[in-house]
């Protein structure tokens, strides 16, 4: 097994005191920093979140791999040198006012950062205002909107809807999900996509800005 | 239709002030008074999946209770209109939410950062220094003797977990990183639950414990089952024998959808099961483990369905999966007479289906 694919395995079982001395060892042996971020994390993200989408592993094996590629990252970053190359734009996420659940949404940006994106997570409980505000910098392409309760649906299409009057609405796709959404009510609230999963939620966010 | 049903203010009918924890107010719910068997009787048979003579209606064959209602432990304010803080009995600091209609976590709090530190600091509550006589004493007033006792504990092992550790996130990766320090805690756990049991059964005569412990999400449960086995479920399962041995049937409330632990809890003796309709195939529950686990199966009325639409879906409730008994089921509605009569059709159309059936004794 080679370095990288070490890392990846690491990655995906979610050994995090594993995963930063390998990365070190792995960029001493003069492994493209690029190519172990690519190859041995985010690659090794999209296995962990495909799995979970099929329900072959549960959202703490999930969580431990995510936590793992991060303590990766974190070695790895000194040595990426802001190459423009690592981020593909930046994604803001949020569950609406009234809803404080947070587990969706946290691995929903965890898996939309591992594909590539600079994610800022407003947290929960956020109004539709603020998701707005966030949304006017020119570097975000991605709203990610999340809410968990039939009672606070309303809040999402009230938040979807004032995202859609922004002046900068071609700048950036809406996205939405949460146990009780659908893709009619997405459809039906003028978001642009829906997705049932965190997974899924990656690589449409990916399509959306890499095409 | 065998049996004529009251009419709405029948004066031979007396009704109750039902109130519920949950909301403000209350409705004026009908006392059927022809029970051919006590209502406890009864309720013990469709919960043991034996055929009762009518499907137990939580509304009017219960008298039921929070563990705050009779400890006096802090609790959420299901009433409350604005948005408060408050520290339960461990230290969790939570946020009621009236938008939601319920209490959260008050976000970014954690009373413990490390679970391997759990046994310095975590105090379990000192039960001696609640009211639990004077409060089971002022509760007992309010209830009917005949009616089942039900007593809701709150609270299970994983939600307890995930409430000290500050969120699920930092919970489930103590699950998957130290298994050992939770197993211990939830086997403390435990052993304080048990003390909750004894101490409620030294003031109530309970005849009906719910257990609450969500683990699952929309599409599957949240952890794996070797996850469970090797930590959740043997503590739980512990907890249920104490009932058990008290003589209490047990009902395990878990949201979310849990098809993959149900043949767990047949083994760990869950006697009903309190599980959310939306998340989880109901049909196939009662198919395959409808001899062994009672269903909860609200006969909740959508506000815009007329009265026809109501009495339907009661019927469709009861046929669908009242066979052999394993049902439990409650109505209420905001229209005293809507509730008058769904309360009657719940109870008379269900006497008539099992009377049909055969094989009970009323
Ligand atoms: C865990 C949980 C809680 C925890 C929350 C912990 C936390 N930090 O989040 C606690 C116990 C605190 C809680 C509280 C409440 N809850 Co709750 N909760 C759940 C439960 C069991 C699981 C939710 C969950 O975390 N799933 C796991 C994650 C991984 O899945 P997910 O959130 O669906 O996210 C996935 C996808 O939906 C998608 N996704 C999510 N967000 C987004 C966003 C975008 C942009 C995209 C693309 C995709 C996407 O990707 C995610 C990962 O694959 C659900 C049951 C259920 N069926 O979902 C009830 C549930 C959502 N809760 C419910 C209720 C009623 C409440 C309370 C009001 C309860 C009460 N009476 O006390 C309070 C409300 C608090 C509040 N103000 O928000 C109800 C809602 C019913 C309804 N009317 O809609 C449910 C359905 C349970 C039930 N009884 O029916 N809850």
């Amino acid at each position: 097994m080679s370095k990288i694919e070490e890392i990846a395995s690491a990655v995906e079982r979610g050994k995090a005191k594993l995963v930063p001395g390998l990365v070190e060892e792995a960029l001493d042996e003069g492994a493209d920093p690029v190519e172990i971020l690519n190859k041995g994390m985010i690659d090794a993200m999209s296995v962990v979140g495909e799995k979970f989408k099929n329900n072959e592993i549960f959202v703490p094996e999930m969580l431990v791999a995510a936590r793992a590629m991060k303590k990766g990252v974190e070695v790895l970053k000194p040595n990426l040198g802001g190459s423009s190359d690592v981020s593909i734009g930046k994604a803001v996420i949020g569950t609406v006012q009234g809803d404080l659940h947070d587990i969706g949404k946290n691995l929903v940006c965890l898996m939309i950062e591992s594909a590539g994106f600079e994610v800022q997570d407003l947290g929960v409980d956020v109004p539709a205002e603020k998701f707005v505000e966030a949304a006017a910098d020119p570097a975000v392409k991605i709203v990610g909107v999340s809410a968990l309760l039939t009672t606070t649906m309303p809040a999402m299409k009230a938040t979807v809807e004032a995202l859609n009057a922004a002046p900068n609405r071609a700048d950036f796709k809406v996205m939405v999900g949460g146990a009780p959404i659908t893709q009619a009510f997405a459809d039906e609230i003028g978001a642009d996509a829906y997705t049932p999963d965190a997974a899924t939620a990656a690589s449409v966010a990916k399509a959306f800005v890499v095409g | 239709m065998k049996y004529t049903r009251p009419a709405f203010g029948d004066p031979n009918i007396k009704t109750f002030y039902k109130s519920s924890p949950f909301r403000a107010g209350g409705n004026y719910v009908p006392i059927v008074n022809d029970h051919p068997i006590s209502i406890k009787e009864n309720f013990k048979r469709a919960a043991e999946c034996r055929t009762p003579c009518w499907v137990p209606n939580s509304a009017t064959d219960f008298n039921f209770a929070m563990l705050f209602q009779i400890s006096g432990m802090p609790d959420a304010d299901w009433t409350a209109k604005e948005r408060y803080y408050y520290t339960d009995w461990f230290g969790a600091e939570w946020m009621f939410v009236p938008e939601a209609g319920g209490p959260m976590l008050k976000p970014n709090t954690q009373f413990l950062d490390d679970i391997t530190e759990w046994e310095s600091k975590v105090k379990f509550p000192d039960l001696d220094a609640y009211d639990f006589e004077g409060r089971a004493k002022k509760w007992l007033e309010s209830c009917d003797p005949e009616k089942v006792m039900h007593i809701n504990i709150g609270q299970g092992c994983t939600e307890r977990l995930v409430a000290l550790r500050g969120g699920y996130t930092d919970a489930m990766c103590d699950m998957a990183l130290e298994p050992e320090a939770v197993r211990d805690f939830l086997d403390a756990f435990a052993d304080f639950e048990i003390r909750v049991i004894d101490k409620i059964c030294e003031y109530i005569p309970v005849d009906y414990m719910t257990y609450h412990d969500d683990w699952g999400t929309e599409r599957d449960t949240f952890f794996s089952e070797a996850m469970m086995e090797s930590m959740v479920f043997e503590p739980t399962k512990r907890i249920f024998d104490h009932m058990h041995k008290k003589g209490i049937t047990v009902q395990l409330h878990s949201c979310g959808k849990i098809e993959r632990f149900l043949p767990y809890m047949v083994d760990m003796g869950v006697n009903t099961l309190q599980i959310q309709a939306r998340a989880n195939d109901f049909k196939a529950c009662k198919e395959k483990y409808g001899n062994k686990l009672a269903l909860e199966v609200m006969t909740m009325a959508d506000p815009s369905w007329d009265k026809e639409q109501v009495i339907r879906n009661i019927r469709e409730t009861v046929d669908t999966y009242g066979k052999g008994g394993g049902l439990l089921s409650s109505f209420m509605h905001g229209d005293p007479e809507i509730l008058w009569d769904g309360t009657m059709e719940l109870y008379y159309y269900s006497r008539e289906k099992y009377e049909e059936e055969g094989g009970n004794q009323c």
